[in-house]
């Protein structure tokens, strides 16, 4: 019988599957304005994961929610389909400089206007000096840097009255040799600040081809009961690396070490499936509902409680 | 590693290409010679290309034509502080591009960011010198029609939501008042 089915007694046939209080919820990326999109994705998933930074724009008045999306969103939820996982990109929370005051405005009239179980950023900068550097670097893992993160994370919890999660970044740069091991700092964060991971396998899946990650190591380390969510996504490879691009469907691999992360991750209530804006009309909405679909069917029904 | 705010600074100017390790840094160092340096650079240059052809169709097509859209995408990554937003980055580009030594390369930037300022409800006039006539520009960035030569004589459009269909050109012949 295949691992994923049920047995005559319509008991889960899985193994070392982690004991948990009910099934991981399924999420997936939406960053407004694909009405017909949105129709089809809103009956496969439990939660919307929106990024703040992708559902702004700057006008006159700075940078502010985009209404029409805003709307679009708070008809969504006021529907009751799903709540909305917030997963920015734009907090820069690991810059020497400070934190980006302008997401934080952007975060707080989201929480206003819409219902958020809880949000997420990239152990991450993207901000250095005031200038916008154009990518996502991590921070070196050094006391210095713990010291300033934990204070930036207890800011941002006092601020927003919901689980705070921070998530793993792919790298491309050699690694600058830090105090802490990769994991050993993310449980150094979590255990001053009591945050949350959200654990991405797909940036897993990279920096192992990319910079011969340890990933088996990394998870072994890793607090894993302190893992709230995770990412799935599928890239491709250029520039001789593998990218988190988030262009394409998962690949079995990914599917298999999520799988291996839920068998041990206590505490995963959402795995959410991300891919790009601008990889919709390549990958076309049959594709991600399909995905969406087989994630249900093939990952999360194995973990239910 | 001096602190945690030169460390950024170094890594940033290196990805931007403005500077080299400083010395005795042997990380920066190695950081430096990494083949994921150059992937960092790639792909941030990427996002910029996205932001440019999304907000910036006209001059991006017709940099394009010219040979030269990658190669200065890169430069104003390099040289600016790009907005993460779209319409920002859209915005520096243009006026970026509108201060070009290809006449037309300015002209049409400065034409394109005009309309878009118009577009949303700036209710300012902004007038565009063209040293050959803009239809035949447009004719080449749209249809893909040869790029019309420079003439004697000069055109100015006038951008504004007080004329109909938003734009006016005007024919001068040089020497004339």
């Amino acid at each position: 019988m295949n691992r994923l089915q049920q047995n005559d007694n319509g008991e889960r046939a899985g193994h070392d599957t982690a004991r948990r209080a009910e099934r991981p919820a399924l999420a997936t990326t939406y960053e407004g304005g694909e009405p017909l999109l949105l129709e089809q994705i809103l009956p496969l998933v439990d939660y919307l994961e929106i990024s703040p930074d992708s559902v702004s724009q700057v006008t006159s008045e700075g940078c502010v929610l985009n209404q029409d999306i805003l709307a679009e969103l708070k008809n969504v939820a006021a529907a009751g389909h799903v709540k909305f996982l917030v997963h920015g990109v734009g907090l820069s929370i690991a810059s020497a400089e400070g934190h980006s005051e302008t997401y934080v405005r952007l975060l707080d009239e989201i929480f206003e206007q819409l219902p958020v179980a809880w949000h997420s950023e990239h152990l991450a900068y993207t901000n250095v000096d005031g200038e916008h550097l154009g990518t996502m670097l991590p921070p070196p893992r050094t006391q210095e840097a713990l010291e300033m993160l934990c204070g930036r994370i207890e800011f941002i919890q006092k601020r927003f009255p919901a689980p705070f999660l921070l998530e793993n970044i792919v790298r491309f740069l050699p690694e600058y040799p830090g105090e802490y091991s990769e994991a050993g700092f993310l449980n150094q964060l979590a255990r001053e600040t009591g945050c949350g991971f959200v654990l991405d396998v797909y940036n897993l899946e990279c920096d192992q081809e990319n910079l011969k990650f340890d990933v088996a190591g990394f998870l072994r380390e890793l607090d894993l009961p302190r893992v709230r969510e995770m990412h799935l996504a599928g890239g491709v490879r250029d520039l001789g690396f593998r990218l988190d691009v988030h262009s394409r469907l998962t690949e079995e691999s990914t599917r298999l070490l999520a799988r291996d992360v839920l068998a041990r991750a206590p505490n995963v209530q959402a795995v959410t499936f991300e891919y790009l804006k601008e990889a919709v009309p390549n990958l076309g909405y049959p594709a991600i509902c399909g995905e969406l679909q087989r994630l249900r069917e093939n990952l999360l029904y194995e973990f239910a409680g | 590693m001096n602190s945690l705010a030169e460390y950024q600074k170094n890594l940033r100017d290196l990805i931007k290409g403005r500077a080299g390790p400083p010395a005795g840094d042997q990380h920066l160092a190695e950081v430096a010679q990494s083949p994921g340096l150059a992937a960092i650079r790639e792909i941030a240059v990427w996002w910029r290309t996205l932001a440019v052809e999304e907000y910036c169709p006209w001059s991006t097509r017709l940099l394009r034509r010219l040979g030269i859209f990658s190669e200065t995408v890169t430069a104003f990554y390099r040289g600016q502080n790009v907005s993460p937003y779209v319409e920002k980055a859209g915005e520096q580009f243009l006026l970026e591009l509108g201060g070009h030594a290809h006449p037309v390369v300015a002209a049409l930037a400065q034409f394109e960011l005009a309309m878009l300022k118009v577009k949303q409800g700036d209710t300012r006039e902004y007038t565009v010198d063209w040293d050959r006539n803009p239809d035949g520009v447009f004719a080449c960035v749209t249809t893909g029609r040869e790029m019309p030569p420079a003439e004697a004589d000069q055109y100015k459009t006038y951008i504004s939501r007080a004329i109909p269909g938003l734009v006016r050109c005007d024919r001068f012949t040089v020497g004339e008042s």
